[in-house]
């Protein structure tokens, strides 16, 4: 890949420095505001060259131009670009005009039609791609967080290829699956993350979702359709909204251009748990060490830290030099602070990307070769992406283009560390790790004379050294993924056109999990592969037709098709123990081999239609209409059909509200839609499943969840209405929304008692209603002539989903059920409340004590819910002649997060809590009278005694928080050459920024980031922290340059 | 039609419009139909998982709860069982109606193609497994249960445990009738290897540990004795070569299940000091087995056993007795042998000890004395321990007709060891040994005698749940249950 890289590369520069045509003649004048102000740094280009200057400080310019008919463009910022012909004049003195929010800005909706953004009768919000690639992540979803009204993402905590959690308008569906439908350059891909949980525990690795696979600098911009009124067309799998990627493509370019893109920034960690330094390992108050294992007389092993103070006494440690009897010697028993970020990194990743791109009346192209290459803070962690992409049309005539778009992207990495709650997580060992460990001992992870076969570590009971599992227990993995499309479009005549696309995404994963010999869990080792390789294939056709029918009315009619196909292979192998220590592979396996194959297959034809008619361009009116077949469903329901109505009205227009008064722009819009779905694929009749061989004896299972041969669609209908108005010329925009949604007839595995022989039975059922609101303000309060701009985009929503119906006879739908309590969706609850273990309180609400302790209920209760009240984000943007300067606030509000860090740091006596550990103390609330009475409690405890009660790890109530929090998403600093400078440079334009991203964060939640979620199998259960990787801040710089 | 599975770009274009026109014969049927998994298959390859996954499920509650309240062993870590705070066991529960779903699967099919010996195992299974049921829980969904896939009993009734027992007796007496050692063939059958004649020794001996189970409450002496008196109808274990017992194999995963836990988890056990007082009393070398000296003993050269009492507070346990290291451990057959452990269901000892005890009570003719020594000779053999001569002399040893039932109670307790839930339940009817309830139990000093049933039962089926509170009493660990009530 390098090679390929570098070749390209050199071949550009060559084209790039050959002289240009000489110059044939000279144009000047002077630039000036409407006010009549000059205006000075404004970028001035010969169209299609590279040639271009900038006005000086009093707006005077001086240009060559290579002929007569050459064409001037002039740009800056906060005002309209104005091209204009020279047309044989040697002077040219223009005026431009103040930018003003762009009301007839056009907007890409389904299928990449392009509409002006008036006639839409739902809302729309759109992110430009330079907001990917200057701060980047190396998942492009993150950067959406606090960006869009009514998203809400969750950048999950499990490292570096961390697949985030999106969801928008609040969940819908109780089978688990609320993800949005991604779009690139009109073709579904797959977003599915992969992760793979650890044998026999269950910390596990999160490989990473198709975003993280996708090139920020190839992205041009990103549309998020919100609702099903949006997405309607896009059939089934858009119920939960759309996330529509466009990628660049040259289009709208003329001659060549070249950018380059650096990107270098560093990572460090954000927040870690807050560790105690008063006293080390035991149990007890006692500890010393002699094997580890809590065998032959030492207090050790226990994953505690109850032992003695760190005054200095003389205890034999791990870290002990040995006696010339080989005993271990006494040495000061003393506080290590920063043992924990001690073994931690600095990360960072750096990114290259070189873009050819161009243009003219014949067709369009654009060749982008990227690298990423990422260290991660673990130590041994990394993560490598090369992308590269072309995309081109050509016009083959006035009438007929192809255009072709084809991406690949080899995503890999060496070790992506685990997370959640096992041995193999390294969260998860901090946690029981002793606090007067110094990370140093243990650097020499193999047991002298052992190497390769017995780990040398404190503890040997339940974790295994840090650095043994970061450079023995790896899990490395390889994908390849290919998507794009071919396209022709026919104008048939000037109102009707066919568009033909044929589009595929194919992803190819492996993922290879190791554990090297004397791993707590496998004291043989273990390695297994899962290997899984998808595709999906796009055929469509759309018919247009489009016509402006008399002076009022216009008319816009489309009708297509589509197919859809995927198939899926997945095949996990696993050698369960190994027979040489450090070979991982399959012919190494010490015993038979696990397994676990399948294939599936899915389709979905489609015919569906939209008009669009419009009456003086004041009134919209969009009618959609969609078929689905699905294969998934039994013949006879496989069919179903699904409408959308939407309108838009310019009251403005209508009302003939002069452009003089202060309202610019109203707007009104409503819609209503519905969008059907279909399920997975094989559930319509029961099969046997395979349990694990017993030696060569085969073995299966009757399925424990009952297929269902009637089942039938999904249907999800809602309907928003909004309205967009602006003022002062559009320096002042509001553009608020409403929505209410149902989705009915869901298809769930209903939980059965297992006493009926089976745990599930799929069903249609279970409604879910949701409805909310989103509010974005945008405006530019300053916008003065020296060139100062600010602009400031404010945008606020608020989702509930509520549970209305579940299946027949059950009250109560067990959603995930991580560490510590459950996710449970009950009649008339919220999607997202949590349920576990309380406090037993008296009807006057204090906690009731027993023996001087606080008691627990029995039985579940709600403790509160994992979605946020409301999110708010706040996005600025300062511009001043050359200089940039962007932040972006994220504010969550409200919503609860259950942290099994501070459970289990407390019941480990690892963390802050627990320091003070002398005296006896008083519980408040009552006790219960010899009378059943309650009287104030009076019983004085041990204070440890009574901390690690009340903070038992089955408590959900003390140990969850709120949740809410603040972050500064992101600042950046940009600096834009001057364009003569640049032009002295033979570039046309350069810009340096400095990026910043998650650089603060403010929360009231102890130990770890609020922002984070538990992962279930690929499925996030967000509201419980289970030992997630601690979240990082990142910053470093970026060059563009385009030449 | 075409296949639509070998697509073609081209072909397909060309095609969509055409399909819709007709009716969308897509190929669906085809499509969805799982080409992984069978619709059908015969009982040989049912009956491995069935008998893996219910010897799995004994032998994890054996360990997490069994031998705790049986006092064989104790909790120095995460003692919440071992003081009695006991959640609702759903692993149990589950495990086993998991696994009966797959016993009536196979009951089905042997039916459906007629081969007998599979339908006796499937009875002599479903006996089995419901009477660990029914033991643990009291009432529990029986005649109704299992049916949901077959006649849509999603809410299953509760049967009365007196009613539960007469069908589990029944079907083991139609086991009994069905098995032919000289009928058709079974494979898959890893507990013994295809041996008919000895599941008919397991109905047989189940019928006669049942029979005991109720002979409080009702007279089982004749049905007993008909038993013991025709061996050759109905054969019951005259080894223990016949032991209802799984021999795990070396190999990962099907190694006995305490073998893959971490080593931090096997530590949180320790021999019970009930355990180790009783048989260091009378010289037990059985102790060898189920227990390891003291490490810091063994280093000194004299090894000794040192059991820790039940019910400690983890700082308390930690430090019992000095330290861990002054602890003895479980035997590490258990942990350190992956297949030197056997998963236990019914021995040959515990046969002769219920013969001895209705021979002692006079529900049988025959001589208590000789059960009772063939008992302890069983349960030696079984370890493959050859005892001093004089351990049958002594006087707690000898059979003594003056306390014969608590020698023979104490006895059976001994060769229970790691065996289900079952030292428990006899303790439950016999009240031997005398047990004191754990140190720091959160349970008024009461040892429990039932589990609670799962929480999923009473939000899944909630109206049958409640019916059967009312008839048997509060959902709690100390409500006795029809076999207990006298």
């Amino acid at each position: 890949m390098k090679y390929i890289k570098l070749l390209i590369f050199t071949s550009i520069v060559f084209a790039l420095f050959t002289p240009s045509a000489n110059a044939q003649s000279v144009v000047s004048g002077v630039v000036s505001a409407e006010d009549g102000e000059t205006l000075p740094g404004v970028n001035i280009m010969v169209q299609g060259t590279n040639t271009g200057t900038s006005t000086s400080i009093d707006g005077s310019y001086e240009i060559e131009v290579p002929d007569d008919n050459s064409t001037l463009v002039f740009s800056y910022i906060g005002f309209v670009t104005r091209e204009v012909a020279v047309e044989g004049r040697e002077e040219i003195n223009i005026q431009l005009t103040a930018e003003a929010a762009q009301l007839d800005e056009l907007v890409v909706t389904s299928f990449g039609i392009e509409r002006e953004r008036r006639s839409l009768g739902y809302s729309i919000q759109d992110i430009d791609g330079e907001d990917f690639s200057e701060a980047r992540e190396s998942n492009v979803l993150n950067s959406l967080s606090g960006r869009v009204a009514g998203v809400n993402i969750i950048n999950s905590g499990s490292g570096l290829a961390g697949s985030p959690n999106i969801v928008i308008r609040g969940e819908t569906s109780l089978s688990g699956n609320n993800k949005p439908l991604f779009v690139v350059d009109g073709v579904p891909i797959d977003n599915s993350s992969t992760t793979a949980v650890a044998n026999a525990q269950t910390s596990q690795a999160d490989f990473g979702d198709a975003l993280s696979q996708i090139n920020p600098d190839d992205v041009e911009e990103i549309s998020i359709l919100k609702g099903p009124n949006a997405a309607a067309l896009y059939g089934s799998r858009a119920a939960n909204g759309v996330v529509l990627i466009t990628t660049k493509s040259g289009e709208g370019t003329s001659g060549l251009g070249v950018s380059y893109n650096s990107n270098v920034t560093f990572e460090s960690i954000l927040k870690l748990p807050d560790y105690q330094d008063e006293y080390g390992a035991g149990s007890g108050g006692e500890y010393w060490f002699v094997n580890g294992d809590g065998t032959d007389g030492g207090i050790d092993g226990q994953g505690y830290n109850w032992g003695p103070p760190l005054d200095g006494r003389l205890i034999p440690q791990f870290g002990s030099p040995r006696d010339s009897d080989g005993n271990l010697e006494p040495i000061p028993f003393e506080p290590r602070p920063g043992n924990v970020r001690d073994f931690f990194n600095t990360g960072n990743s750096v990114s290259h990307n070189l873009s050819i791109y161009g243009g003219n009346e014949e067709g369009h192209f654009r060749l982008s070769v990227s690298d990423m290459s990422q260290a991660g803070i673990v130590p041994n962690s990394d993560l490598q992406r090369t992308n590269l992409s072309l995309n081109a049309g050509y016009n083959l005539s006035d009438r007929f283009t192809v255009d072709g778009v084809i991406n690949y992207a080899k995503t890999g990495s060496d070790n992506i560390p685990n997370s959640g709650y096992g041995s193999e997580s390294l969260m998860y060992t901090f946690i029981w790790w002793g606090r007067h460990l110094e990370a140093d001992w243990l650097r020499d992870y193999w047991q002298e004379g052992m190497e390769g076969v017995q780990q040398n570590n404190y503890d040997n009971n339940w974790t295994n050294n840090i650095y043994f599992q970061a450079y023995e227990n790896t899990n490395s993995m390889d994908k390849d993924r290919l998507f794009g499309n071919i396209s022709t479009n026919l104008d048939i005549t000037d109102n009707l056109s066919l568009m033909t696309r044929a589009g595929m995404d194919y992803n190819d994963q492996v993922t290879h999990m190791r554990k090297a010999f004397s791993s707590v869990t496998a004291p043989y080792g273990n390695y297994r592969e899962d290997d899984s390789r998808f595709h999906e294939y796009n055929f469509d056709f759309l018919l247009s037709y489009n016509n402006q029918l008399s002076e009022d009315w216009g008319l816009s009619a489309s009708a297509g098709s589509n197919y859809m196909y995927q198939d899926r292979r997945y095949l996990m192998t696993e050698a369960p123990e190994l027979s040489i220590p450090g070979i991982y592979n399959f012919g190494n396996s010490r015993v038979n081999l696990s397994t676990e194959h399948f294939t599936e297959e899915k389709s979905i034809a489609s015919v569906y239609g939209l008009t669009e008619l419009s009456f003086r361009d004041i009134v919209f009116l969009d009618l959609t209409a969609r078929n689905d077949w699905s294969s998934t469903l039994p013949s006879g329901e496989n069919s179903y059909f699904y409408p959308s109505v939407s309108t838009s009205i310019i009251l403005t227009d209508l009302l003939d509200i002069p452009s003089t008064s202060p309202l610019s722009f109203a707007k009104l819009r409503a819609g209503w839609a519905q969008v059907g779905n279909d399920t997975d694929p094989y559930r319509l009749s029961n099969t046997y499943s395979y349990l694990q061989a017993w030696g060569s004896t085969q073995s299966v299972s009757d399925a424990s969840t009952i297929a269902n041969a009637e089942l039938k669609p999904e249907i999800t209908s809602s309907y928003e209405t909004g309205a967009d108005i602006r003022f002062f010329e559009g320096r002042l925009g509001f553009d608020a929304t409403y929505y209410f949604g149902s989705t009915r007839n869901q298809i769930l595995s209903v939980p059965l008692p297992v006493s009926s022989g089976y745990q599930g039975r799929y069903l249609n059922a279970g409604e879910i209603q949701n409805q909310g609101w989103e509010v974005v303000l945008s405006g530019t309060p300053v916008q003065v002539t020296n060139g100062l701009i600010w602009d400031v985009t404010f945008n606020w929503d608020r989702n509930r989903s509520k549970v209305i119906e579940l299946a027949d006879g059950i009250d109560s739908y067990l959603i995930g059920n991580p560490y510590g309590g459950s996710v449970e969706a009950r009649i008339d609850g919220r999607m997202g409340d949590m349920y576990g273990l309380v406090f037993q309180r008296d009807p006057d609400g204090n906690i009731i004590h027993q023996n001087g302790l606080p008691l627990m209920t029995e039985d579940v209760e709600r403790i509160g819910n994992y979605n946020n009240d409301w999110h708010a984000g706040i996005s600025n943007r300062f511009r001043y002649k050359q200089f940039s300067f962007d932040f972006l606030f994220d504010y969550r509000h409200g919503g609860r997060l259950y942290s099994y860090t501070h459970a289990t740091g407390i019941e480990g006596g690892t963390t802050v809590e627990t320091a003070v550990r002398e005296g006896e103390t008083v519980g408040e609330g009552v006790m219960i009278a010899n009378d059943g009475s309650y009287v104030k409690n009076d019983v004085a405890v041990e204070y440890v005694t009574y901390t690690r009660n009340y903070y038992d790890r089955n408590n959900i109530e003390s140990n969850s928080f709120d949740a809410s929090y603040l972050k500064l998403r992101e600042v950046k600093l940009g600096y834009t050459l001057p364009a003569r400078l640049a032009e002295q440079l033979h570039i046309s334009s350069a810009t340096f920024s400095l990026v910043g991203r998650n650089l603060m964060l403010w929360s009231e939640v102890p130990h770890v980031d609020p922002e984070t979620a538990y992962m279930s199998g690929s499925q996030h259960v967000p509201g419980f922290e289970v030992h997630q990787l601690p979240s990082t801040r990142s910053f470093g710089f970026n060059i563009n340059l385009e030449i | 039609m075409i296949s639509l599975k070998k697509y073609r770009t081209t072909t397909m274009i060309a095609l969509i419009p055409l399909l819709f026109v007709w009716g969308c014969d897509l190929g669906y049927d085809e499509l969805n139909t799982n080409p992984n998994e069978p619709v059908e298959v015969e009982p040989d390859l049912l009956l491995p998982g069935i008998l893996k996954q219910s010897v799995d499920n004994t032998v994890e509650n054996s360990m997490s709860v069994g031998n705790i309240v049986a006092q064989h062993t104790s909790k120095v870590l995460f003692g919440g069982n071992d003081r009695y705070n006991w959640q609702s066991f759903s692993g149990f529960w589950n495990g086993n109606y998991n696994t009966l779903r797959n016993v009536s699967d196979m009951h089905r099919i042997s039916e459906e193609n007629g081969n007998d010996n599979y339908r006796g195992i499937s009875l002599v299974l479903k006996s089995w497994l419901f009477s660990q049921l029914t033991d643990a829980y009291g009432d529990i969904p029986y005649s109704d249960a299992l049916g949901a896939k077959d006649n849509g009993t999603n809410s299953p009734a509760y049967d009365q445990q007196s009613d539960i027992y007469q069908g589990l007796l029944d079907d083991l007496e139609e086991a009994n009738e069905l098995l032919d050692p000289s009928g058709m063939e079974v494979s898959g059958d890893i507990l013994y290897d295809g041996d008919i004649l000895k599941w008919q020794k397991f109905a047989n001996s189940l019928s006669l540990r049942l029979l005991m189970r109720i002979s409080d409450k009702t007279d089982v002496s004749s049905d007993m004795q008909e038993i013991i008196n025709n061996p050759s109808t109905y054969p019951v274990f005259e080894s223990v070569d016949d032991n209802a017992a799984l021999t795990y194999l070396s190999d990962n995963p099907n190694q006995f299940p305490v073998y893959t836990y971490r080593t931090g988890t096997f530590q949180e056990y320790r021999a019970s000091k009930t355990l180790v007082d009783e048989l260091n009393d009378i010289d037990d070398p059985r102790l060898n087995v189920f227990a390891e000296p003291t490490d810091v003993s063994t280093e000194a050269g004299e090894p000794e056993f040192v059991g820790v009492p039940n019910g400690l507070e983890d700082d308390e346990a930690a430090n019992y007795n000095g330290s861990p290291g002054d602890q003895s451990r479980m035997g590490t057959l258990y942990f350190d042998e992956p297949d030197a452990a056997q998963g236990l269901i019914m021995t040959l000892a515990e046969l002769n000890f219920i013969l001895a005890e209705a021979a002692q009570k006079d529900i049988i003719n025959g001589d208590a004395e000789t059960y009772y020594n063939d008992g302890m000779e069983a349960s030696f053999e079984q370890y493959d321990i050859t005892p001093d001569a004089d351990y049958f002399t002594n006087p707690d040893v000898a059979f003594d007709q003056g306390r014969a039932l608590e020698q023979i109670g104490s006895q059976k307790w001994i060769s229970l060891f790691f065996n289900g839930l079952e030292a428990w339940f006899d303790w439950r009817r016999t009240g031997y040994p005398v047990l004191e309830p754990s140190a720091r139990n959160v349970n008024d000093d009461q040892i429990p005698v039932r589990f609670r049933y799962p929480t999923e039962e009473q939000s899944l089926n909630a109206t049958n749940y409640e019916e059967a509170l009312e008839r048997q009493g509060d959902d709690n660990i100390n409500t006795e249950m029809w076999l207990l009530d006298n």
